[in-house]
């Protein structure tokens, strides 16, 4: 693979590139050694969704269970809702997630004001530092029945009929958007905007000396910036496309029953089905389900990637 | 140059005080509540303009957990050694990675992206760091495990070298005859200070708000973090709500936080990061990079 | 002449391990052993290091053990524990609760104690007795020992009394939901802002009668009647499941049940405390309206509507077990043993150091002390919290809280052994060979199960897609297999 690497410059000879990359190595070595340990030795314990595991025989002694593990996952009828709902929340939400922290970005790159700038990052980065079991509690405080904001304030305003919001899935896939937009978006902006600093002012000044306007500056200037960073984050979204916030579809509708067709997940499927039996071996057959399926799409999409545009793509 | 106050200014201001007020609402309506006495909150629901305003929550918070103020002296400690180390390994990960002549980068660059995709999942982890490193019960496990070191920091570490070091700065410090470390400390970094200033934040909030580590590795609640004292009052209330049986169930029900105790945890929980954030803003400013290419 | 050395050494083993049962004396370990002992409590109570260095003092006299007291919060007791058990550190003796004890036990992470019971816990067997510790077998083994609390159940409504008075409401004399309806329904009239039947955290009922053959919050396949009857049923295709949601959907159309009913995050005790609630249903024992008013600051009284009875998972929802990577099974099982049996012992467990966390302040009719908080302190200022005493090994050799009548203790011993006991009282139901149908059934039932008890939706449309959902999810292989082993076990124990 290294062989195909574009080297800087001239050609050197395998010796000579090895050499003066030591103290790279070196760099690297810290970093490496804590991955492996933290990452890549307990891998093994993969091997426990192919087990019965009994602890007091140990995890290596337990006898094999084949793919016996997994077939909850797929055997029932519920397979397709929850597979449905963990992918197309994940695909909306790293599409709008992505639309509304590069608006928000750009916009504070715009923004002259040091002290406005100043004023919304910090507010901004609210909602993300709140639990998501308090987040539960506060869209409960905006749609209780009785009690709740929207019911209260809102609709009675507009002269409609209170909504029992919470036995009503259709609502849902909405809420749950936008539960999640408001919670993430600081965050990711100040990535991308973290980003955006990085962008020498002279590319603008030499873009409005060609008589570009500010739109005209945002997509030849801005965007190009953003580009690495916003395949690298979608890139690492879709490796978790399988995965979904536990809080966000748990808590946050409280658990309520005749939610469950829209709220589902993979995630949340299997903590409900594994309250009861806590089987080892089930949960970590989830687990390998989700980093397969992930790790497939990502090599999929970074080999695309690569094929457009070889520097963008992430190996 | 004139500047054009456009219809684009005002849209921008326009949206970007719909989100202030999205992101503020919400938290003033926590504030309020964890200001509200008790019986008017379960009476009158959450409100920013409670009938009848009270501390209680807040005394029987500092009362209850004693070991409030030692919490936040852990978490603090924990955020700044955890940070600085995770910050120093970071990138010293990404430098080499984002070198196109670092032979084996590719390879590199994948084993460290694949611990984003893959993990070995909890309980293997918990054995490995209990049984073999014996994280277990103290400090060190608030800092070790899957915090230190996160891929996607180093990935976006790596991408924002590779496209604002420009690869003539390189080239030229060696010429210089510079070797690689001062090359990295004297001259990349300086020049990456926005986006080591954006990590040092993102990595200390991971800090500042991580649980897990402490529910995973601590049974010893002197050593709790204050996230930790925050979510296990907060898990207890959950607690009931996944079932937990019996006529015993209600003498727990009544030892648990109250609605107004709930709310005030989170203030509590993420009040300091308000007060420190503004902080590091001043290394968000623009322009800080030039200099060096340009020169 | 090895051989001979071998037997004699072998006879001399059996002497010692005879003579240790009838000599006190010799139950001290050869060496200092300490033990870690895990116990469920609430946050934020830890001022527990007096209490253990007095615990140890006198365990080391009695039996030279130490132990290292660790509380685990409600919340994270699960995750926590698992987590000890699996890596096998840091946890000897400790109470299953939240997880089944089927599961633990086919997990190999708790021993099996028979034979430890034999030799160290005779005690044991005494204080609780056969019938009560055969619900901690699985198979033919004991894995969990039930701690001395109400074992049985009875279920009925909670209320205010002060509502109750003001519209002369006859509370003793509800013993139907007919009867109940009408009270409530006075109420609602007259009070109609006040919450009349509150689902504490969005579940108004857990059991209204049945055997849920495992898990009480599971009911896949039960045994209705009481578990009088010998068959395993879908609970949720019976007429008298259908009749009492259809009841309830009545209720909640009329009012009756709190509208935000699956969504609700308060429990019923709260709410009557703030007064906004009139009450809700609750799973009774003896004195449980005393519980309730110290609790919650208002006068509470209550209407059994179920009789009290008894069946497996009351008994073994809460049990102690010994972790199967402990280095000391046999001391684990002596410190067992004596939690269960010496009042010293327990009273420190469970109330802490007298006269420091608690003072004398009457006689209980076991021959212990009624006692209470001294002056000054009361439960959010303790260090050492008098909660949770359920969930120690046996509270019945112990003092009594002050509030509670002074027999509080005879007369719950009496209510266990009086209750009604279902037919499949011992039995327990291994799931290992149905896992993939408990996944996905336990999926659907909290997709309807809640709210169609709440009355949160209409049981004419929802009841047939539920069934219809469990079928297609294998309900219909649960109880096939409850039943195929059910059978075994009335067969084995000749019932």
């Amino acid at each position: 693979m290294s062989a195909i690497a574009p080297s800087a410059g001239k050609k050197a000879s395998f010796g000579i590139r090895f050499k003066r990359s030591i103290p790279l190595y070196l760099m690297v070595l810290p970093g490496l050694v804590y991955l492996i340990i933290n990452n890549y030795i307990p891998m093994f314990g993969i091997i426990i969704a192919f087990k019965n595991v009994n602890w007091r025989k140990g995890i290596l002694a337990s006898p094999w269970a084949g793919f016996s593990n997994f077939e909850y996952l797929f055997k029932t009828k519920d397979a397709w809702t929850i597979t449905r709902n963990t992918l197309c929340y994940n695909l909306v939400f790293i599409v709008l997630g992505t639309v509304l922290a590069i608006a928000v970005a750009i916009l504070l790159n715009e923004i002259r004001s040091k002290r406005l700038k100043q004023v919304y990052q910090t507010v901004f980065l609210l909602p993300y530092l709140i639990s998501i079991v308090v987040v539960s509690y506060l869209v409960y405080a905006m749609l209780s029945i009785d009690s709740g904001f929207v019911n209260r304030t809102i609709l009675t305003a507009m002269g409609k009929d209170a909504v029992a919001w919470y036995t009503e899935p259709k609502y849902w896939p909405f809420i749950l958007v936008i539960v999640y937009l408001w919670k993430t978006f600081g965050y990711n902006s100040i990535v991308y905007y973290a980003t955006l600093m990085g962008v020498d002012e002279s590319y603008y000044e030499a873009a409005a000396i060609d008589g570009a306007n500010r739109w005209q500056q945002i997509c030849h200037v801005t965007m190009p910036a953003l580009t690495p960073t916003i395949i690298t984050l979608t890139l690492l979204s879709i490796g978790k496309i399988f995965y979904s916030d536990f809080g966000l579809f748990y808590q946050v509708p409280m658990n309520s029953g005749p939610l469950l067709d829209v709220t589902n997940t993979i995630d949340t499927y299997v903590y409900r089905g594994l309250i009861q039996l806590n089987d080892l071996g089930m949960s970590s057959a989830a687990g390998v389900y989700q980093s397969v399926v992930g790790f497939v799409l990502v090599l999929t999409v970074n080999y695309i990637v690569g094929r457009v545009d070889k520097d963008n793509a992430l190996f | 140059m004139v500047e054009k106050k456009s219809s684009f200014y005002f849209f921008a201001n326009v949206f970007m005080m719909f989100l202030l007020i999205c992101s503020i609402f919400p938290f003033a309506l926590l504030v309020m509540s964890s200001l509200t006495e008790e019986k008017t909150l379960i009476q009158n629901g959450y409100s920013l303009f409670p009938a009848k305003f009270g501390l209680d929550s807040y005394i029987y918070m500092f009362k209850s957990g004693s070991s409030i103020i030692r919490a936040y002296g852990i978490t603090m400690l924990v955020t700044v050694v955890g940070t600085c180390s995770g910050m120093l390994l970071t990138m010293l990960l990404a430098y080499p990675l984002s070198r196109k002549e670092f032979f084996g980068r590719e390879i590199l660059a994948f084993i460290v992206f694949f611990t984003m995709l893959f993990n070995g999942g909890l309980v293997p982890t918990y054995i490995m760091y209990t049984r073999y490193f014996h994280l277990r019960n103290t400090l060190w496990a608030l800092i070790i495990p899957s915090l230190l070191v996160n891929a996607f920091y180093v990935i976006m570490m790596r991408t924002y070298f590779s496209t604002n070091i420009p690869d003539a700065v390189v080239e030229a410090a060696r010429i210089d005859g510079a070797g690689e470390w001062r090359t990295l400390f004297q001259i990349v970094l300086p020049m990456s200070v926005p986006m080591i200033a954006t990590l040092a934040l993102l990595i200390g909030l991971g800090y500042w708000n991580d649980w897990k580590n402490g529910l995973y590795y601590l049974t010893d609640s002197n050593l709790f973090s204050i996230q930790n004292i925050l979510n296990r009052m907060l898990q207890d209330v959950q607690f009931l709500k996944s079932g937990a049986g019996g006529s015993n169930a209600s003498e727990i029900a009544a030892t648990l936080p109250s609605t107004g105790i709930k709310m005030a945890i989170a203030v509590v929980g993420a009040l300091p990061v308000m007060v420190v954030y503004p902080f590091f803003q001043k290394f968000f400013i623009k322009g800080i990079t030039i200099g060096a290419v340009k020169g | 002449m090895k051989k001979l050395l071998m037997v004699v050494l072998a006879l001399s083993l059996l002497l010692t391990s005879v003579a240790g049962v009838a000599v006190a004396e010799d139950l001290r370990e050869k060496e200092l052993v300490t033990l870690d002992v895990i116990m469920m409590a609430s946050a934020g109570k830890d001022g527990s290091g007096d209490v253990v260095d007095a615990i140890n003092a006198y365990l080391e006299e009695k039996l030279n053990i130490h132990i290292n007291l660790t509380f685990i919060s409600y919340g994270n007791y699960t995750q926590q524990t698992n987590l000890l058990l699996s890596a096998g550190e840091g946890i000897d003796v400790f109470p299953v609760y939240m997880t089944p004890l089927t599961t633990v036990a086919n997990n190999g992470q708790i021993l099996p104690l028979n034979d430890l019971l034999a030799e160290y816990g005779q005690g044991i067997v005494e204080q609780i007795g056969e019938e009560f510790l055969n619900c901690g077998k699985v198979e033919d083994e004991i894995f969990g020992i039930t701690t001395g609390r109400d074992l049985a159940a009875s279920y009925g409504f909670e209320m205010r009394k002060d509502i109750c008075d003001k519209y002369g409401i006859d509370y003793e004399n509800i013993t139907t939901l007919e009867q109940l309806h009408d009270a409530l329904a006075i109420v609602h009239e007259n009070e109609p802002n006040l919450v009349c039947v509150v689902p504490s955290n969005g579940e108004l009922v857990r059991n209204w009668g049945w055997d849920p053959l495992g898990d009480a919050s599971t009911p896949l396949g039960v045994l209705m009647d009481m578990g009088q009857s010998d068959t395993v049923v879908n609970l949720f295709e019976t007429e008298f499941y259908k009749e009492f949601v259809t009841t309830m959907r009545q209720w909640y159309l009329e009012g009756l049940i709190m509208a935000d009913a699956v969504s609700n995050t308060e429990s019923v005790g709260t709410m009557m405390g703030a007064g906004t609630a009139f009450g809700g249903f609750m799973n009774l024992k003896p004195y449980f309206n005393v519980q309730e008013t110290t609790n919650y600051g208002t006068e509470i009284v209550v209407s059994e509507i179920v009789p009290a009875f008894s069946c497996t998972s009351n008994v073994s929802m809460a049990t102690w077990a010994i972790s199967s990577s402990t280095r000391y099974p046999e001391a684990c099982m002596k410190l067992l043993n004596l939690m269960y049996t010496d009042p010293v012992l327990e009273n420190l467990m469970i109330y802490g150091i007298q006269d420091v966390h608690y003072v004398v302040k009457g006689d209980a009719a076991n021959g212990q002390n009624i006692i209470g908080y001294p002056e000054g302190i009361d439960a959010t200022t303790t260090t050492y919290r008098p909660s949770g005493g359920w969930l120690w090994c046996n509270q019945f050799i112990g003092h009594v809280w002050e509030g509670n009548p002074a027999d509080y203790w005879d007369v719950t011993r009496e209510f266990n052994e009086t209750a009604i006991k279902s037919n499949a009282f011992g039995f327990t139901w291994d799931s290992s060979n149905v896992r993939n149908q408990v996944t996905a059934c336990t999926n659907v039932m909290q997709k309807y199960h809640q709210a169609l008890m709440c009355g949160a939706v209409d049981p004419e449309e929802t009841l047939p897609k539920f069934n219809q959902e469990l079928k297609d999810a294998g309900i219909d292989d649960i109880i096939a297999d409850k039943q195929a082993q059910y059978d075994e076990w009335r067969a084995a124990n000749g019932k």
